[in-house]
């Protein structure tokens, strides 16, 4: 009952919108774009180049207003800038408007935000705050540095730089965990999340190995956090590590990999003997720092933007943050069952970004102005159907996915192929690697026992030092009082004090020259350490010349194993995106069909109905008259039948009569004759009298009889007739009933097939709708309804409620009086533009605790991806009945509610509503809703404002950014 | 290559239908609680199903408890009891339980291979092994998700005793986490003083018109799930009492028992015929190095009666055959007695107590050999613990969510659920 009426309202829906199809679809040669021409101009031809399905109008201007200062500032607009936007007349006031709201502190306090929550997944305060974070992206951006430096900064900090603590969040907040660094890496730099292939190659997807997973994991194995005293902050500390093994636990399949990041090849690290791999040696409270960093390496190959995923990742998510959506999405699933909705467009994005040196701001700059951004979220109405192409299209897509799956099948030999030979390889190697690495832990030992000895030798200098010192000191003393005591001789005490002091140089002395040897065994022992440790390395160096070209056959055949794989991703990944679009295509041609089915149906049925209805009420009285015919044509019969009985029955009598008077007549006659024969017998004479008067008699009846009998005979032919006339009657309506039967059992029929026709198509169009209304939204044919975040969330209803404005005023006010402007000051622009920023600043910090109880509730789990919806009770709750929400809306001053009331005017009022929190105009029907709402409430009008303010809040349209 | 183990789940697709009907019917009927929706009998089947955990915090001995070895070097004092299961014994500390064992299955066969509190407890209560850089959800969250009541403004996953939200969810989100119970109806849950209900049903009406004509134009599952969490919340503040255990008559409270596992108790099930699919209620402490015999007759006491007066009320009210019921701990102590009569920590050999729901009732998985050193018959761990908890509940186990477009298993794909102890 329910899903029916939900069936009805979309299909209501879809009327309303008189939704027509249309495919576009350029396959074939388009001029390529000029160089020359802007990015968001070829952002545009190859949207339009790839596009399948109806698209999207250009958005009207409050809508982009709206669309654009959330997607740039994290907020809503304020109603004195949608004013101002809708005063304005210039043709460039959307570039203007872009380039205004980009030069804004909210734009780097929102991109600020963006980078922290992509980056940190709401993950900070354990070592370093996410403020100072926030404030140092913030700082980043503002200076206009390029992205892939905010990724050096971050991938190389060892926390050390107490001016660039903040770099070291993104490694101290993961506590240096290695696995949760190799899903993170993969994640926010290059679109892959290779948590499931820690323990076995993915289960789901081909394109995830867990031989990335290690390779990854191989730069950041050997990073700990060092924080040996807990008062002083924590920092990141690196030892030397080898390669890293890992065995499949589906497959069984060992493997080794030195570092390398996925789709690349294995560094080629620098060799070290062993013994002097180090700047700084690790010791308990000393911070090593080995002479090659692999996080350093990290840091700087991850940075050149060599790899095309770390491209790809970051465009993806930029693209993202402006139109709700990647092209690629969810944004860290890039593989190659989930290609981009728009590959060649992904590619664009890539390499400009490359070319532009990874400058943020102008690629954003760039998304905001194409027509491609600026597309409506609505369906549109007025594109004419062309699904004709589709079949020659769908042809063209099919064929590729067939050969390209064909292609799959014989690269995936060739890839399995490949890694049996790099698997040989490995084998091959392992034996030379197990005798390195007994080498290498021999040779360890040995560096350690150097160490010992090299800290043995401080220990023995500082204390041969100490005591030599010593005992030169006591030595000058008593070569001075043996001094004094020779030119006063004689002086017992003097010559006592000479001679202890001798005695004490002396011993002092011989305790020296013992520390001296024992210094001097010391610094043999460290030559001797020095040699048994190069006789160590001699080993090794011997294991590293016999592994060495078996690593670089194992290198060769990774590279060739690697190669393939990607190859076979790109191949397979043209399929899945020709196979998507074929899908959508096929889905809006079914759509399309369902369309025209109900178009063509839907008012056949609308006509034919009504007169099947009549004809069927037809049928019903003419079976009616049938009947009545019948019974009347029945009746008749039976008059006539009763008629003709008694006319029979009249008949026989009238006979009978007839034959006694003929019998009479004949005994009469034979009586007269034979009474004028005997005269005299008077009987006889008698018996002719007698039946004279019978015969009289006889001839009355008679005649009476013969009236009554022609009466009836007049009777009985009208009978006969009526009869006639009902049969007749009676034909007639059974002929026009059977009729009647035939037509309308025709018509019930046609409009039972119709209704079919109908119910089908409604149903089609149900499920397709959504389908095409996703896929079109996938493809940004039109705009994504995407969910406001958190932040985005409570700064808007800060900004409708007006309480934005108040806090900004309110810290102008404070900070005029504390530190007022001089009238000379007030004059100059830049002064003043100060002081607006400066209370801007003071706003944005004491607001921000209001915030922050949204962050709270709308959330992710810290560490979780963030960009999944949910709506809970407890929101709602927050929302509907918080102390926060109310106060905000309690009329006060020039916050929302409070000009609100102010207003007489329904229709101004409802504006200034509509305004402040939709960014648009109501409508005819909302206004008229505002005025009834007024007018039902008009015993409290304060209350009627708050409640309607908070419903617009509360509303979809208020959640969702459209 | 590609495993099939997993296999794509629908859920979603499911849900969004679920919720166009059933807010199209609230919005037609205009009132609230008319969200009946149609729905496919399996899942609605499914919709009854909920889940009880009682967890024994620290660790119960399943020598003073489902597994006795009377009479041996590892026994201990205490005798094993005739349960309603013939065949079937189990410690004398659980007289009352022994009762209820024909409505109860014990798996004997345990090995999670740990001896730590914290990985024991996540082992349990998340079915896989604590894995660096990776959170999965609780179990709690896991069955808030899949056996979702999408009418119910109730949160799905609670915790008695308990305080604020936890997060445990992991990527399931913050929706699923576990609410401790406080005894107190939930934040926000009340009317302002100064905002009447009649006041409240006016704007509230003005917002679901401005929302229709919003949806005339565009709409998703997420503008209808945001929609529906306003309908949830005005149904929730009708339901404050259900979070308020002193509404229980005094007599329900003597029956279960006047300490704290009893109240508890209570609660869980209030919370459950208010058709809450998780609840998990905490007893502790039985991490008992020292006078390991004594405390578990003093613990064990309380939880007999407890527990036993629970399952008497499930199944008197026939909540039984929808609800699992699990009694664990993080691990089961040393079969070894140390000096000071106490039993250490112990996941090599050890039993969980389950029933009601899917679970075949009166039987007994696994064995330990006859000291309780070992398991010697039908070994398992979390991991299978874990899908069999899920399966009794009438979920495909091995099933994935689907999370933002992330697919996400269920349980450890390694592993399966104990299927012989499924009806």
């Amino acid at each position: 009952m329910f899903s029916i009426a939900g069936a009805n309202t979309r299909i209501v829906t879809r009327v309303a919108l008189t939704l027509t199809l249309s495919v576009w679809f350029a396959f074939g040669e388009i001029p390529r774009a000029a160089a020359d021409d802007s990015l968001h101009a070829r952002i545009d031809q190859l949207s339009d180049r790839a596009a399948v399905g109806p698209r999207g109008a250009i958005v009207d201007d409050l809508t982009f207003l709206r669309r654009v200062t959330l997607d740039l500032t994290g907020q809503i607009p304020s109603i004195v800038e949608a004013r101002e936007f809708l005063a304005d007349e210039s043709p460039d006031k959307r570039t203007r408007t872009v380039d205004r709201l980009m030069s804004s502190p909210a734009f780097y306090r929102h991109l600020a935000v963006v980078f922290d929550v992509m980056l940190m997944e709401r993950r900070g305060d354990k070592h370093v705050k996410s403020v100072e974070f926030r404030a140092w992206l913030q700082d980043f951006f503002q200076q206009k540095r390029p992205y892939n430096e905010l990724v050096h900064s971050l991938l190389s900090a060892d926390g050390t730089d107490e001016k660039q603590r903040a770099t070291a969040a993104f490694f101290l907040e993961r506590d240096v965990e290695p696995n949760l660094l190799t899903r993170d890496l993969g994640r926010m730099f290059f679109g892959i999340d290779l948590q499931c292939a820690q323990c076995h190659d993915h289960p789901l997807i081909d394109d995830y190995h867990q031989t990335d997973y290690f390779g990854t994991f191989s730069f950041v194995n050997q990073l700990t956090v060092f924080q040996p005293d807990a008062k002083k902050p924590a920092l990141i500390g690196e030892t030397v590590s080898g390669q890293s093994e890992f065995k499949s636990v589906f497959t069984e399949r060992e493997a080794v990999t030195s570092p390398r990041l996925p789709g690349d090849v294995e560094i080629v690290e620098p060799v070290f003997t062993i013994g002097d791999e180090y700047t700084v040696r690790p010791a308990k409270t000393v911070r090593p720092v080995p002479k090659f960093s692999r996080q350093i390496r990290l840091a700087e190959l991850i940075s050149s933007g060599q790899n095309p995923l770390f491209r790809r990742n970051i465009v993806n998510r930029l693209w993202g943050m402006m139109m709700g959506r990647g092209l690629v999405h969810p944004v860290d699933q890039h593989h190659s069952e989930n290609p981009a909705t728009n590959p060649a467009l992904l590619d664009l994005l890539s390499d400009e970004f490359a070319r532009a040196n990874y400058n943020v701001h102008s690629l954003l700059r760039e998304i905001a102005l194409s027509q491609t951004y600026q597309r409506s979220w609505q369906l549109p109405s007025d594109l004419s159907p062309s699904v004709d192409a589709a079949e020659k299209v769908l042809a063209e897509l099919n064929a590729l996915i067939t050969s390209n799956n064909a292609r799959v099948d014989e690269k995936q030999a060739e890839a399995t192929a490949a890694l049996e030979e790099l698997d040989k390889a490995l084998a091959e190697a392992r034996p030379l690697r197990t005798a390195l690495q007994k080498a290498v832990t021999a040779a360890q030992a040995e560096a350690t026992k150097l160490d010992t000895a090299t800290t043995a030798v401080t220990t023995h200098q500082g204390n041969f030092e100490q005591k030599n010192s010593a005992a030169v000191a006591v030595r000058a003393a008593a070569a001075s009082a043996q001094a004094a005591s020779m030119s006063i001789a004689g002086d017992k005490e003097l010559t006592a004090s000479a001679k202890l002091l001798d005695t004490k140089a002396v011993k002092l002395e011989a305790e020296a020259a013992k520390l001296k040897t024992a210094l001097d065994a010391s610094i043999k022992a460290v030559a001797a350490a020095e040699a048994k440790l190069a006789e160590a390395n001699k080993p090794v160096e011997a294991a590293r010349a016999a592994l060495s070209p078996v690593e670089a056959k194992v290198r060769e055949r990774r590279a060739t194993h690697v190669a393939l794989r990607e190859e076979i991703r790109k191949t397979r990944e043209a399929a899945r995106h020709a196979q998507r679009r074929a899908r959508f295509l096929e889905t809006v041609v079914k759509l399309d069909a369902a369309e025209k089915s109900l178009a063509d149906a839907g008012p056949q049925l609308a006509s034919a109905e009504p007169v099947s209805k009549a004809t069927e009420a037809e049928y019903v009285a003419a079976e009616k008259a049938r009947q009545t015919s019948e019974s009347q044509m029945k009746a008749a019969a039976s008059a006539a039948t009763t008629g003709k009985a008694e006319l029979a029955s009249l008949q026989r009598r009238l006979n009978g009569l007839q034959l006694a008077d003929k019998s009479i007549g004949e005994s009469f006659l034979a009586a007269s004759a034979a009474a004028k024969l005997l005269s005299s017998d008077s009987d006889l004479s008698q018996t002719v009298v007698a039946l004279t008067d019978a015969q009289k008699r006889i001839g009355g009846d008679l005649s009476e009889m013969q009236t009554l009998v022609e009466a009836q005979q007049v009777v009985a032919l009208k009978l006969q007739e009526q009869l006639a006339v009902s049969t007749a009657a009676f034909e007639s309506a059974s002929q026009k009933a059977d009729e009647l039967k035939d037509r309308s059992a025709e018509l019930a029929a046609t409009v039972a097939k119709l209704r079919g026709q109908v119910q089908q198509a409604k149903l089609t169009i149900d499920e397709s709708s959504d389908k095409v209304v996703l896929e079109a939204s996938s493809h940004f044919n039109i705009a994504v309804v995407e969910p406001l975040t958190p932040e985005q969330l409570g700064w808007s209803i800060l900004q409708a409620s007006g309480q934005l404005e108040r806090q900004r005023a309110a810290e102008l006010a404070k900070l005029n009086k504390a530190k007022p402007l001089t009238s000379e000051e007030q004059k100059d622009s830049a002064k003043t533009a100060e002081r607006n920023r400066e209370a801007d600043d003071a706003m944005y910090k004491s607001l921000s605790a209001n915030v922050a109880r949204f962050v709270t509730l709308f959330g992710g789990e810290k560490g979780q991806p963030q960009d999944a919806f949910f709506a809970t009770v407890e929101q709602a709750l927050f929302l509907a009945n918080g102390g926060e929400i109310r106060n905000w809306l309690a009329p006060s001053g020039d916050n929302l509610t409070g000009r609100l009331l102010k207003l007489e005017d329904p229709k101004a009022l409802a504006e200034e509503l509509y305004i402040s929190t939709f960014t648009r105009q109501p409508r005819a029907d909302e206004i008229v809703e505002v005025t009834n709402y007024l007018e039902q409430r008009k015993d409290d009008r304060s209350a009627a404002i708050q409640e309607m303010a908070w419903a617009l809040l509360t509303s979809i349209e208020f959640r969702f950014n459209r | 290559m590609k495993c099939d183990y997993s296999c794509q789940t629908s859920e979603h697709l499911i849900a969004r239908r679920q919720f166009l009907g059933g807010i199209t019917g609230g919005f037609v009927a205009g009132g609230l609680g008319a969200l009946t929706t149609p729905v496919f009998s399996e899942q609605l089947k499914r919709n009854n199903m909920r889940v009880l955990v009682v967890n024994l915090a620290g660790g119960l001995s399943q020598l003073e408890s489902w597994d006795p070895k009377p009479k041996t070097d590892t026994g201990g004092p205490f005798r094993a009891i005739q349960t309603a299961v013939p065949g079937t014994q189990i410690c004398e500390l659980l007289p009352k339980t022994a009762l209820h064992m024909d409505k109860l299955s014990l798996v004997r066969s345990i090995n999670t291979k740990n001896n730590d509190h914290g990985k024991g407890s996540y082992q349990m209560t998340h079915g896989r092994n604590q894995m660096p850089g990776t959170e999965y959800p609780h179990l709690g969250s896991v069955c808030a998700k899949a056996l979702e009541r999408s009418d119910s403004p109730l949160p799905g996953h609670i915790k008695v005793p308990g305080g604020s939200r936890g997060s445990d969810a992991a990527y399931l989100g913050p929706k699923y986490a576990s609410v401790g119970m406080t005894g107190k109806p939930p934040a926000n849950s009340e009317r302002a003083s100064n905002l009447t209900e009649s006041a409240d049903a006016l704007r509230n009406s003005f917002r679901r018109k401005v929302n229709d004509q919003f949806s005339l134009q565009r709409r998703t599952a997420e503008t209808d799930v945001y929609t529906q969490s306003y309908e949830q919340a005005l149904q929730l503040m009708e339901k404050r009492d259900v979070f308020d255990v002193d509404k229980e008559p005094a007599s329900e409270h003597e029956k279960y028992g006047k300490f704290d596992l009893g109240k508890h108790c209570l609660m869980a099930r209030r919370l459950l015929e208010n058709d809450i699919p998780f609840v998990q209620v905490s007893h502790s402490n039985y991490d008992t190095h020292n006078e390991n015999f004594n405390f578990h007759l003093e613990q064990l006491g309380e939880f007999d009666q407890a527990f036993s007066t629970l399952i008497t009320d499930l199944r008197e009210r026939g909540m039984l055959e929808t609800t699992l019921v699990v009694v664990m701990s993080e691990f089961g102590r040393t079969p070894k007695i140390n000096a000071r009569y106490g039993r250490d920590h112990w996941g090599s050999a050890w039993s969980v107590c389950l029933g009601g729901a899917k679970v075949q009732p009166g039987a007994v998985i696994g064995k330990t050999n006859e000291n309780g050193t070992k398991v010697i018959d039908r070994e398992v761990d979390h991991g299978h613990l874990f899908h069999t908890y899920l399966s009794a509940v009438g979920l495909e186990s091995s099933d994935s969510f689907d999370i933002g477009g992330r697919e996400q298993p269920m349980a450890d794909p390694a592993r399966g659920p104990i299927s012989e102890l499924i009806a």
